[in-house]
């Protein structure tokens, strides 16, 4: 049988449909927001800053939707296991795009206060009354504060629900999205003080965190691609599924010993079990039957292979806990292991 | 890898607290300060209070008539130089006018002791010089297509002969309008390629033919927001019938 065919259960299905059309309004939304910034942006540093941001944050909705739409590609000869992955590949999309424009971003505002540009605002017509302009980027902010700050909540759920890492590194950025507001208006008053450094600081602090944010999802979305351990959609722990898996297997008497190794394919894990068995096990059936149970575990399941040994290779690196993040000893690079 | 997640939390925490509670108590400081100061917007370098102390503005004008006519002898003349005499007024300031070039005065901006700089500019053009800034455009110049009383306005050029005056470089522009410049203004020219506001005293009409917006504006030292303030104020007030100001002084 192929697992490749099996599809998101109905639940999951239409949490994704709500996923889908909650990013087509947000993306609508964010136009208005990247509008009312760009007409108001006027010489301010911070608000070209934050328009940036708010352009920028157009990629992960845009990446989510692609990705959903092309994960439900039917698999075919050219791309036999189907289009799964996708979506590990929007992850990285989005997260290099923030990472990069933080970078610019950073660059830019550098150079306005090495090269100390004041950020010449003006006035502004109303109604017959003459306005200082900073105000009207004040309230040009203060709208774009408050629809990240809703979206970004109302997208958390569905993004655990699914999974969905694109969707998860979306929500959080919209939340982050009112201190960029916050960190604009403290730019532009500190310009009506007089501190025309305070636009280009603000500017540099909403980059700063931009980066941040950037740095950690790219490098949770390498992590992905180099077939990591699955980790939680929050990135925080390893996946509890994989010991499920685990105590599923001890728990049959007619396996000796086992060892998993699983990676993530877009939302779906997939992976091989190398098993040492009883003396006469397994038969064919038994085997099948152990797939199927393994695979009704949990909807991520979406692929094992399932492999009868007569003794396990040692292991490259110990069980799970190991970071991992050290050269080979020199006398085993090469060797191949199960994890 | 619970180790890990322990690791992993206090930073987080110490990031948030840093952000949700320093950000807001400067937002309110800034507030407050705003709030007990009547001055606000305020100027970096206080182009305003000097102004006002010293009672005199520095003014480097640009010979650009009718904005602004340098003559050998005596005060400055025209549209502009009317503006900025009643500003002074408003004011109550003296007014020391410097004849210069136009970029040694919009370089003077950020280098000198230079309050303001008039002369016809255009916004594009100041916004090229580091440290100087630009009042918003209190007048909108259209260069147009002017016709002969008596002959139809044109929907197009189609290559008739249109009379360039020498002073206002236009040529590319009519020709990729379809027109074929000349600088003869003969009985058989019956187009001409002029500013909007020039037209009547020509004896011309004005066609749907517009070859070039200028937006035009005067420039002051970058940032100095108060000044600025100041300025546009009067500029909203007195601007309104200012192609009126500019036929009184053409020559």
């Amino acid at each position: 049988m192929s697992s490749y065919e099996r599809r998101l259960p109905e639940a999951q299905r239409r949490t994704l449909r709500r996923a889908q059309w909650l990013q087509l309004v947000w993306i609508l939304v964010l136009f208005s927001i990247i509008a009312a910034i760009y007409l108001s942006a006027g010489n301010s540093q911070a608000m070209k800053t934050a328009w940036i941001e708010d352009a920028l944050s157009l990629v992960p909705p845009i990446a989510f939707l692609a990705a959903t739409w092309i994960e439900g590609w039917e698999p075919n000869a050219r791309f036999p296991l189907g289009y799964v992955r996708v979506s590990s590949i929007s992850y990285l999309v989005s997260s290099v795009a923030l990472a990069g424009v933080a970078i610019f971003l950073i660059i830019d505002s550098t150079l306005t206060l090495i090269r100390t540009e004041h950020a010449t605002i003006g006035s502004v017509e109303i109604f017959g009354t003459t306005l200082w302009f900073g105000w009207v980027m004040i309230a040009a902010l203060l709208y774009s504060v408050i629809p990240p700050v809703i979206f970004g909540r109302l997208k958390m759920k569905p993004a655990r629900e699914l999974h969905d890492k694109t969707l998860w590194a979306d929500a959080f950025m919209n939340k982050a999205d009112w201190l960029t507001g916050l960190a604009g208006i403290v730019g532009v008053l500190g310009i009506g003080i007089g501190w025309w450094w305070a636009d280009a600081v603000a500017a540099m602090i909403i980059a700063a965190d931009v980066l941040r944010d950037g740095f950690k999802h790219t490098r949770a979305a390498i992590h992905d691609l180099m077939d990591e351990m699955p980790k939680t959609v929050d990135d925080s722990e390893f996946e509890p599924l994989i010991d499920q898996v685990r105590a599923h297997l001890n728990a049959l008497s007619w396996v000796e010993e086992s060892r998993l190794r699983f990676s993530e394919e877009g939302r779906y894990l997939a992976g091989s079990i190398f098993l040492v068995t009883a003396e006469g096990e397994p038969t064919p059936e038994r085997l099948e039957q152990l797939e199927r149970d393994i695979l009704s575990l949990h909807w991520r399941m979406l692929d094992v292979a399932i492999m009868p040994r007569s003794k396990l290779a040692q292991p490259l690196v110990g069980e799970m806990g190991e970071a991992g993040l050290r050269p080979l000893p020199k006398d085993r690079v090469g060797e191949s292991g199960a994890r | 890898m619970r180790q890990w997640q322990a690791l992993q939390q206090p930073r987080l925490t110490r990031r948030r607290l840093f952000f949700q509670g320093c950000l807001p108590t400067t937002l309110l400081c800034l507030l407050a300060l705003t709030a007990c100061d009547f001055q606000y917007p305020r100027d970096p370098k206080k182009t305003l209070e000097t102004v006002l102390e010293q009672q005199r503005i520095v003014v480097a004008v640009i010979d650009h008539p009718p904005w602004v006519i340098v003559p050998d002898a005596g005060d400055p003349r025209g549209a502009e130089v009317e503006l900025v005499e009643s500003f002074a007024a408003e004011l109550g300031v003296e007014i020391d006018w410097r004849p210069l070039p136009s970029f040694t005065a919009l370089r003077g901006l950020s280098r000198g002791d230079i309050d303001l700089v008039i002369g016809g500019l255009e916004q594009p053009d100041v916004q090229l010089i580091t440290g100087a800034g630009t009042t918003y455009s209190y007048f909108e110049e259209r260069f147009v297509i002017g016709v002969r009383q008596g002959h139809p306005l044109p929907e197009a050029l189609d290559g008739q002969a249109v009379f360039v005056p020498p002073e206002e470089p236009l040529s590319i522009l009519v020709r990729k309008q379809g027109g074929r410049p000349t600088d003869q203004m003969s009985a058989e020219v019956v187009l001409a390629a002029l500013p909007h506001w020039d037209l009547q005293a020509h004896g011309l009409q004005r066609s749907s033919i517009v070859l070039r917006r200028a937006k035009h504006v005067m420039a002051i030292p970058e940032g100095e927001n108060a000044w600025l303030m100041r300025l546009e104020r009067l500029l909203r007030a007195q601007a309104a019938d200012f192609d009126l100001r500019l036929r009184e002084h053409r020559e």
